[in-house]
């Protein structure tokens, strides 16, 4: 079973992914779609220390090359950001969700989507890049949908 | 991406009617200086009244040009029989070159001017009542200023004069003309700074952002 958890306010620029306790770098996009139906959609895509980009299954592939960084956030600084941890073996039926270290219960769904298509720096390379003009440089989404006890459902935002 | 683009397309239509609007006394004194009638009026004669055929040049008594040194000819054939304009304008075979083009002259005006060698230089100065006469004797003074190499000015869109060698060793000049292709290739290089300029300020407000704590980058 793999622990996956992201930790943001819900800026980009202020997230940090951790991969079974550390942090990793050069996240290019994650895709989580998990619902009670079975949906199981947990997709990384990264830059590796070689340079290239993978796209693996979180909780089922082997994360090949990834960059493994140190630790960007002390304890002060995570308490103004929200720990989101997913810990599973790739079977909604052995997926339990963690809102700051708290299990929570009820999940219909949960919906993230972050991706950042801004460009890496100024240069001319990036100048002429088509990437950077795409109309959703930053994507920033992430929800759950809660069922209350009264049958109803209810999205709440994770950060 | 399209919101990107139009605003690229923005400036640099914006970029085009900023050169246009300098541009556009060129522009219309450019149509104004060739072709059509003859004495039309309103042109410039370049001083003086219009007393004849011919005219003397009176040379001011201090010049504030300088002249070369020793130059082997002055503009228009001295002593060599292939002489090398100090001007550089461009040498024609014959008048028809350019009268064929831009018509009869308004004015011709006969006047000397010693060359390098101390020797009087006959030349015949046809005027056609435009911005072109202006530089013409610009360029025959000998010494132009330095904006006129540069597209902040007029000049820098008229060719250099036109000269005509005759036989008798006289020098018939002709006014400078107008360069469309020398406007479209200045606005494409304005256009294409500009565009440069632009693309790199707003990739680099881009890149901006401190990523130094994220997992992305």
């Amino acid at each position: 079973m793999k622990s996956f958890s992201i930790e943001s306010n819900g800026r980009l620029e202020n997230t940090a992914i951790y991969l079974n306790g550390e942090q990793i770098g050069g996240v290019k996009e994650i895709f989580l779609n998990l619902d009670e139906d079975g949906a199981f959609d947990a997709i990384l895509r990264y830059e590796g220390t070689d340079k290239s980009i993978y796209t693996k299954q979180i909780f089922t592939d082997y994360m090949e090359n990834i960059k493994v960084r140190p630790p960007a956030y002390s304890e002060e600084e995570a308490e103004n950001l929200q720990l989101l941890t997913i810990e599973s073996d790739g079977d909604i039926e052995d997926t339990v969700v963690l809102r700051n270290e708290e299990p929570l219960d009820g999940i219909v769904s949960l919906f993230v989507h972050l991706k950042n298509n801004a460009a890496k720096d100024g240069g001319i390379k990036a100048m002429f890049s088509r990437a950077p003009a795409s109309t959703e440089p930053i994507v920033f989404q992430a929800d759950i949908t809660f069922r209350n006890s009264d049958g109803s459902t209810e999205v709440e935002g994770v950060f | 991406m399209k919101k990107t683009n139009a605003s690229m397309m923005g400036w640099f239509f914006t970029m085009l009617t900023v050169c246009s609007l300098i541009l556009l006394p060129a522009l219309a004194d450019a149509k104004g200086s060739f072709g059509g009638s003859r004495g039309g009026g309103g042109g410039r004669s370049f001083g003086g009244s219009r007393g004849g055929s011919s005219r003397s040049y009176s040379r001011p008594s201090s010049p504030s040009y300088s002249r070369p040194s020793s130059p082997s000819t002055s503009f228009g054939r001295s002593s060599s029989p292939t002489p090398r304009s100090s001007f550089r304008g461009n040498r024609l075979n014959s008048s028809s070159d350019y009268t064929r083009s831009y018509g009869i002259p308004r004015q011709s005006t006969r006047m000397a001017l010693p060359n390098g060698t101390g020797a009087n230089q006959n030349y015949v100065v046809h005027n056609y009542g435009g911005r072109g006469d202006g530089f013409m004797m610009g360029y025959m003074m000998g010494s132009i200023p330095f904006m006129w190499h540069t597209p902040f000015h007029p000049a820098y869109y008229y060719s250099r004069p036109s000269y005509v060698t005759m036989p008798d060793g006289s020098v018939e000049v002709y006014p400078p003309t107008f360069s469309y292709s020398t406007l479209i290739f200045t606005l494409l290089v304005g256009g294409l700074i500009v565009y440069i300029i632009v693309r790199i300020i707003r990739s680099r407000s881009r890149a901006g952002t401190d990523y130094s704590n994220s997992s992305f980058s």
